[in-house]
């Protein structure tokens, strides 16, 4: 499923510690009278961005979404079976529509040639893309929880 | 449509997703999308609601969130956290109740220096439990401790859920991150008044046990090793805040760089367990940021279809006074703390009870300390406490699940009267951030 | 027939930018009876303020007040808006007005109905004194309003959020920002502010937007309703000489001292203005910035 899913959760952690790095760099930069990296903000707000929505099949594929398991964890097992196979098929359905919707808007926003104009200047599609891109690899691991329920991992999330 | 009509389709239809066990993010996208459809109007609503949901997270006010995080899971994968536990119980002698009272200590401490209660609670549960019942504590003074000051790591900074709470009412960050401190602190205060009071009238609850002798020396030797040096991590994170010389951003990315330090300096350093702490981060950090997409969009389509607003005018006709309000909100917010999640919790109210608080001039900090102590207090209510859980998973199998309720008890009582305290004097939570500033 | 427009505002409700906005709604709603009515859908808390412009281009809004500054992914040389000197009486006189309503109805399918914020000028804001135009040395937040004059005049410049903007100040990461004439107060920056620079530059722009197929759809009565509307609601700029007195006023019982140029300098400093302004607007569209500098400079 998720042979690429690995990868891009390894590329979004990274993207957290570099952001770590990068906040801790610029600080003592000022503090030294140095300049800071003027996009700084900018860059910053896209990589969490991406780091989010490349890192969210796979933590969908560890079950690592926080879920109300008040009624679920009290089930037999094949009622459960059958409850995970509906939530998986409305998350099919639903990351796959979002996901669709998020491709026109990508394709949309690439037509009309609509550049960001921040500190500095890209072309939009290029952030808008991270939405179906993410949305389409929950809806291969929602199919495959679908078709496999046992499959499903229950992890405990929270904070 | 009719507002209420629409209010009750997408409250109603989430609440349905949610107990049937789709991930929250999910249910929040599916009734948004279906509600974005309707509300929005058709394709180009959905179309929309895609584009919101990329800005959503784009939000540079976001960024401590996965950086608190990883400061503690640093803290945590390097072993420094387990060997300051240690080094706390030595010195902590000659109180009643005494590993009780170690639990609340280490609690506190490492709630200054991590923004997890899950980590917190499991550290904890995981280093002291065991010895706590083979000296024969009673379950309720072992497990009780464990739950309710691993919970506290929420309330102090880092803690990522404070941030959260910031960002989504729009409260200042760094002063809801103070505003939580003094309220955490009397509630370790209560907690070890209480361990105390019960171990002197009920001496069996915790037997008073035999320590190893040992030189003075010997006994603050590894204190001063393991613990005192994270007292750098918290003047980094929690002076520099205090002091305004730092944003919470800058705070929390500068404490986790302290902390990679103190792991090197420890030589507990290994690119495998930054590896394992980064995707920990990764983990729980993305599980926070994409509910956030996912819900802020759910509030922007609701506040979109008149919903929010009906909803304020419903009440505002009624003319409570801000104080009736503020209750309802913190009745509404226990209620659901038995039942879902603190980040559900928030992303189901906040859409609502932030324009309310609002239009009734109530106090943005003191409202973002009502939702960090009803959140803290769901962590522990049961049927479904998350810290409850863990537990549940570190305790031995012979602990049964109601002995996990009932431990947690007169900590959860400790924990409502801080709570009424704060609504009757709001002080307690607004005059700290009052000193910074901003 | 009477039909209904759904409106949002890029700017939270009751507060300065959306204010003639509101004036706006409220007389449309008085005097539209039967013709032409708006609902006004709310603020940033429906749609998030960079995404408005996209929300009016396809439709999902009817009606946005909005800045260009919102919108520069559909409208790439709306930054030339703020860079008028003259009011937008004067340029529906002078042809300015169908000019840049055209290039928002080829560009983004929009109506530019009507524009607000003429005379609220933008400020620098200090924690230290300058002694004239020349800011090198100085650290000062900035949005792309403001990035290319202040870079011309040497500050080194960095990006904040708006969150951090105070305490930023307070711990001296940076050494100010730019603003408008109005709403610092609101924001509580003035605590950390010691100085303001005069004379102001650049003027806000904020601006009424009609989706263009819902424009289309409209009788000929019902746009007519509108635009007297707009008219109605582009007279209340002439407020805004008061409104910044006061708010000057307020800001010097705050303890921010004015820091006015010599006539040199003055000079010195709106020139940077205007020319790094012009010159980032060339940069994207040569063509059409020289026809907007024509008709919007004096
Ligand atoms: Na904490
Ligand atoms: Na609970």
């Amino acid at each position: 499923m998720t042979g690429h899913s690995p990868g891009l959760a390894v590329f979004s952690a990274g993207i957290l510690g570099v952001i770590a790095v990068f906040i801790a760099i610029n600080v003592v930069l000022r503090n030294l009278g140095l300049p800071v990296v003027y996009g700084a903000l900018d860059a910053i707000q896209y990589a969490l961005m991406i780091a989010t929505f490349l890192g969210a099949p796979w933590v969908l594929s560890i079950g690592g979404h926080v879920k109300v398991d008040l009624i679920t964890s009290n089930l037999s097992q094949r009622t459960a079976y059958a409850l995970t196979r509906l939530t998986s098929a409305i998350g099919a359905v639903t990351a796959g529509v979002l996901g669709w919707y998020g491709l026109q808007a990508v394709l949309a926003s690439a037509a009309r040639g609509s550049m960001i104009r921040t500190s500095f200047v890209i072309p939009e599609w290029w952030m808008l893309a991270f939405v179906p891109l993410s949305l389409a690899l929950c809806t291969i691991i929602f199919i495959r929880r679908l078709l496999y329920p046992e499959t499903a991992e229950r992890s405990l999330s929270g904070l | 449509m009719d507002w209420g009509l629409t209010l009750t389709l997408m409250l109603g239809g989430l609440a349905v997703l949610l107990l049937i066990g789709l991930p929250v993010a999910f249910a929040f996208i599916a009734v948004t999308t279906v509600g974005a459809y309707f509300v929005l109007g058709g394709d180009r609503g959905i179309l929309q609601l895609a584009r919101n949901s990329a800005q959503s997270v784009a939000n540079f006010q976001l960024a401590p969130i996965p950086l608190f995080i990883l400061m503690g899971e640093i803290l945590f994968q390097t072993g420094v956290a387990h060997r300051a536990i240690d080094a706390i119980e030595r010195v902590v002698t000659r109180i009643p109740g005494r590993m009780s009272v170690v639990t609340i200590f280490g609690g506190t401490i490492f709630a200054a220096l991590s923004g997890s209660t899950i980590a917190n609670t499991a550290m904890l549960g995981g280093t002291l439990l065991p010895g706590m019942l083979k000296r024969g504590y009673h379950p309720s003074m072992a497990m009780g401790p464990i739950m309710a000051s691993g919970a506290i790591a929420m309330l102090i900074p880092p803690s990522a859920l404070a941030v959260l709470v910031g960002s989504l009412a729009g409260i200042s960050i760094a002063g809801l991150l103070i505003a939580g401190v003094l309220p955490a602190l009397l509630l370790a205060v209560l907690f070890v008044a209480y361990v105390v009071g019960r171990s002197l009238l009920d001496p069996k609850v915790a037997p008073p046990d035999v320590y190893e002798e040992m030189p003075l020396r010997e006994r603050w030797t590894p204190f001063v090793i393991y613990v005192l040096p994270l007292s750098v991590l918290f003047a980094v994170v929690i002076g520099s805040l205090l002091a305004g010389i730092a944003t919470p951003t800058e705070s929390a990315a500068l404490g986790s760089i302290t902390a990679v330090i103190i792991g090197a300096a420890y030589r507990a350093l290994s690119w495998e367990k930054m590896g394992r702490a980064l995707m920990e981060t990764l983990k729980l950090s993305v599980m926070i940021l994409f509910i956030i997409a996912a819900s802020q969009t759910f509030a922007q389509v609701l506040s979109f279809s008149g919903a929010t607003n009906g909803l304020i005018n419903a009440i505002n006709a009624v003319d409570p006074t801000p104080l009736m309000v503020l209750l309802g909100m913190i009745a509404i917010l226990l209620f659901l703390g038995c039942f879902i999640d603190q980040v559900s919790m928030l992303m189901v109210t906040v859409p609502v009870f932030v324009p309310l608080a609002d239009a009734m001039e109530i106090n943005e900090l003191t409202l973002g300390v009502v939702y960090l102590l009803t959140m803290e207090i769901g962590l522990l209510t049961p049927p479904f406490g998350l810290l409850l859980f863990v537990m549940r998973g570190v305790a031995p199998p012979e602990i049964r699940m109601p002995q996990i309720y009932a431990s947690v008890m007169p900590f959860l009582l400790i924990k409502l009267f801080v709570l009424a305290l704060i609504v009757w004097l709001p002080g307690i939570g607004t005059w700290l951030p009052g000193l910074m500033g901003r | 027939d009477e039909v209904t427009l759904r409106a949002v505002s890029a700017f939270t409700l009751g507060t300065a930018f959306s204010r003639e906005f509101e004036s706006f709604v409220e007389w449309i709603n008085e005097n539209g009876k039967g013709v032409v009515q708006i609902n006004m859908v709310g603020g940033p808390e429906a749609v998030p303020p960079f995404e408005l412009g996209n929300a009016v281009q396809s439709g999902v809004v009817d009606i946005a007040n909005n800045t260009t500054a919102y919108y520069p992914n559909l409208l790439p040389t709306g930054d030339a808006l703020h860079l008028a000197e003259n009011t937008i009486q004067e340029q529906r006189e002078n042809g300015c007005y169908e000019l840049v309503d055209r290039i928002h109805q080829e560009q983004m399918n929009v109506k530019y109905l009507g524009h607000g914020g003429d005379g609220i000028g933008y400020h620098l804001y200090l924690t230290k004194p300058v002694e004239g135009p020349d800011l090198s040395g100085l650290t000062i937040r900035t949005t792309p309003v403001y990035q290319a004059m202040f870079t011309q005049l040497g500050a080194n410049l960095v990006r904040t959020a708006p969150g951090e903007v105070y305490s930023a100040l307070e711990r001296g990461a940076i050494d100010g920002y730019g603003w408008p004439s109005q709403g610092v107060l609101d924001l509580g920056w003035d605590e950390q502010t010691k100085y303001r620079v005069d004379p102001s530059f650049y003027n806000v722009d904020v601006n009424l937007l009609v989706n263009l197929d819902t424009w289309n759809g409209l009788t000929d009565e019902q746009r007519a309703k509108l635009e007297e509307g707009a008219a109605w609601m582009e007279e209340l700029n002439n407020d805004n000489a008061d409104r910044n007195a006061t708010e000057y006023a307020a800001q010097a019982d705050a303890g921010i001292e004015t820091i006015t140029f010599s006539e040199a300098d003055a000079e010195a400093w709106t020139n940077a203005a205007r020319d790094a302004g012009w010159a980032a607007v060339e940069e994207v569209d040569a063509d059409l910035a020289q026809q907007m500098r024509a008709c919007m400079t004096k």
